[in-house]
């Protein structure tokens, strides 16, 4: 009885540690990241990793929000960078789901000669590195007169992410049930119309998903960026963070604070999702 | 047969602003990049056809040897990582114990993390003197270690991979356990089979559909990664981290030959092309699309 007993609490501790484990694994080099935005630069150098109560302080971030610091790159302010990260996510997000619903939409649910070929070709150009094209696109967006800007940026990155909402949304859409659909047909709508109005309303938590994937997949877009803003006030946020390293001297304090600034907007937005996440995740759709 | 016509006139304009966009953004690099693999173009002269040139001194290049040895032992080390410890956290989180739905939701952050804020936080965990990493082992053994000296930055960005992309993998893994009927193992149990030839004969060709495609897909991320190599190690020290992207990078911004960067991208299509075109017979097979 009594050795039972022992069995059994050595074995839940053993099933208690691989959890702790990864948790520590997961969590604190993030803690880590944090705490280090939070402390005063001149004490960083002294960081442990539990810092008095009375180290901690907003200075970094503030530093960050006031034009004008002694690092260069951010003379506007990190808000600048935040909002044209926000303005081409955006744009990215729209076009990818405007565009990518209606492909979905046609492949899944429209027989027609060239589905298997669209299929194919959503499939495969979503699993296509397209940024060692750099040197091409590079030269193609100057042809276009479109370096510098932010229209050059969005166009490119929607060759990743444009296949990979169309992938993503075939899968959702194969799912619905398809008689709603069928009997609006019989009574007389067009497919325009079923589409318009019977399944883009019932696939809203699906376009959602789809929206918030655009949209992160953008906001962590680097090297088109990169290649394509070459005008500081243009960049992005991963660009003002890779700039801020390679000054003279690198302000550890604020340069974390970027990085939690960054991931701020993702976190929100798949905590909003997250219980499609797993889902989506299996079913083998989801760019990690 | 007029309405099969409609439908086909219908579908193809949902998918033309699609194929408009996937044309211009993949489509024409791409063939733009095997026509411009085939020039050269000095600065300040006209470009001229030049044939295989560019590719008979690529496969000479020590510099592009040497990032695709880099890249190469980097994705062995990504996915061997990824596939064990994947693995083993699919096989922990499949069993039944409380708080296992926090611990995956926990797991799922280094997937939602973006490129840019893993590679700073790691940076800074790796930095010599005031890093986590450092700190921890100076506590316990007295010791410090240069993470990304020579040695060990290739490795230290392993690591990083690993740690990011390992929670994608656990979690279809998992999915993947889960879809094995429980009937099986306990027909094997009857039949007195041990854990080891449960885990091989049940558990393995149960999840080797998922697995194929994780392979595929991480070899694909592996070979083109470049943002944790920009911003940690810029390729260095002395190139032992330059991925290939990175070098096609390099020598686009800092040379401007746009020509020998083309061929670059264009010698290593035949390797993405294989795994892409095995993913997608993969995929179809699973989804059922006919």
């Amino acid at each position: 009885m009594r050795n039972n007993i022992l069995k059994n609490t050595l074995s839940k501790i053993l099933l208690v540690i691989p959890g702790i484990l990864i948790i520590l694994w997961v969590l604190l080099p993030i803690y880590w990241m944090i705490v280090a935005s939070i402390v005063p630069e001149v004490q960083i150098s002294r960081l442990h990793l539990f810092p008095r109560l009375d180290q901690l302080s907003l200075q970094n971030y503030i530093e960050l929000l006031t034009p004008g610091d002694i690092i260069k790159v951010k003379a506007r302010g990190i808000q600048r960078y935040l909002w044209n990260s926000v303005v081409i996510a955006s744009f990215v997000t729209v076009i990818s789901l405007v565009a990518g619903s209606l492909a979905a939409y046609a492949i899944s649910r429209i027989r027609f000669r060239g589905r298997d070929l669209f299929s194919g070709l959503i499939l495969f150009t979503y699993v296509f590195p397209g940024t060692v094209l750099i040197a091409p696109i590079y030269l193609y967006v100057k042809s276009l007169g479109l370096s510098n800007s932010f229209a050059g940026v969005i166009f490119m990155e929607l060759a990743g992410i444009l296949p990979f909402i169309s992938w993503l949304l075939m899968g959702y859409f194969q799912e619905l049930p398809i008689e709603i659909e069928e009997s609006a047909l019989v009574d007389g709508c067009n497919r325009l119309q079923v589409l318009l109005r019977i399944v883009l309303p019932i696939s809203l938590p699906g376009l959602v998903t789809a929206a918030i994937y655009a949209f992160v997949a953008s906001w962590d877009a680097f090297i088109i960026p990169l290649v394509i803003l070459e005008e500081r006030d243009l960049w992005t946020l991963p660009i003002v963070l890779r700039h801020m390293i390679y000054g003279e001297y690198i302000k550890w304090g604020q340069l974390n604070g970027v990085a939690v600034i960054c991931a701020v907007v993702p976190a929100v937005l798949f905590g909003l999702i997250q219980k499609y996440i797993v889902r989506g995740l299996a079913a083998g759709a989801v760019k990690g | 047969m007029k309405l099969k016509t409609r439908d086909t006139l219908f579908a193809y304009s949902l998918f033309l602003p699609s194929l408009i966009i996937i044309v211009g953004t993949i489509g024409y690099p791409f063939a733009y990049a095997i026509w411009l693999s085939l020039l050269e173009k000095p600065v300040g002269f006209e470009a001229t056809f030049v044939g295989l040139k560019n590719f008979q001194e690529l496969i000479n290049d020590a510099f592009f040897i040497n990032s695709v040895k880099v890249t190469t032992i980097y994705m062995v080390g990504v996915l061997a990582g990824k596939f064990l410890l994947g693995l083993g956290i699919a096989l922990y989180l499949n069993l039944k114990f409380r708080f296992r739905g926090v611990l995956r939701a926990i797991l799922m952050i280094p997937w939602a993390l973006p490129w840019v804020t893993t590679a700073l936080l790691w940076f800074w965990m790796y930095n010599y003197q005031v890093g986590l990493l450092n700190q921890i082992l100076n506590a316990i053994f007295g010791v410090k270690v240069v993470w990304l000296g020579p040695e060990l930055a290739l490795l230290s960005l392993i690591l990083i991979d690993i740690w990011k992309g390992t929670p994608f993998w656990a979690i279809v893994t998992l999915a993947g356990l889960q879809t094995i009927p429980q009937e099986l193992y306990e027909a094997a149990s009857i039949d007195g089979a041990g854990s080891w030839q449960k885990f091989r004969h049940i558990t393995l060709p149960g999840i080797s559909g998922v697995l194929s495609i994780l392979f595929c897909l991480s070899f694909v991320w592996a070979y083109m990664i470049f943002t944790p190599v920009y911003i940690i190690t810029n390729g260095g020290p002395a190139f032992r981290t330059q991925s290939v992207l990175h070098r096609i990078y390099t020598e686009l911004i800092s040379r401007h030959s746009f020509t020998y960067s083309s061929a670059m991208a264009v010698i290593m299509m035949p390797l993405f092309l294989t795994a892409i075109t095995i993913l997608v017979i993969l995929f179809r097979r699973r989804r059922g699309i006919s």
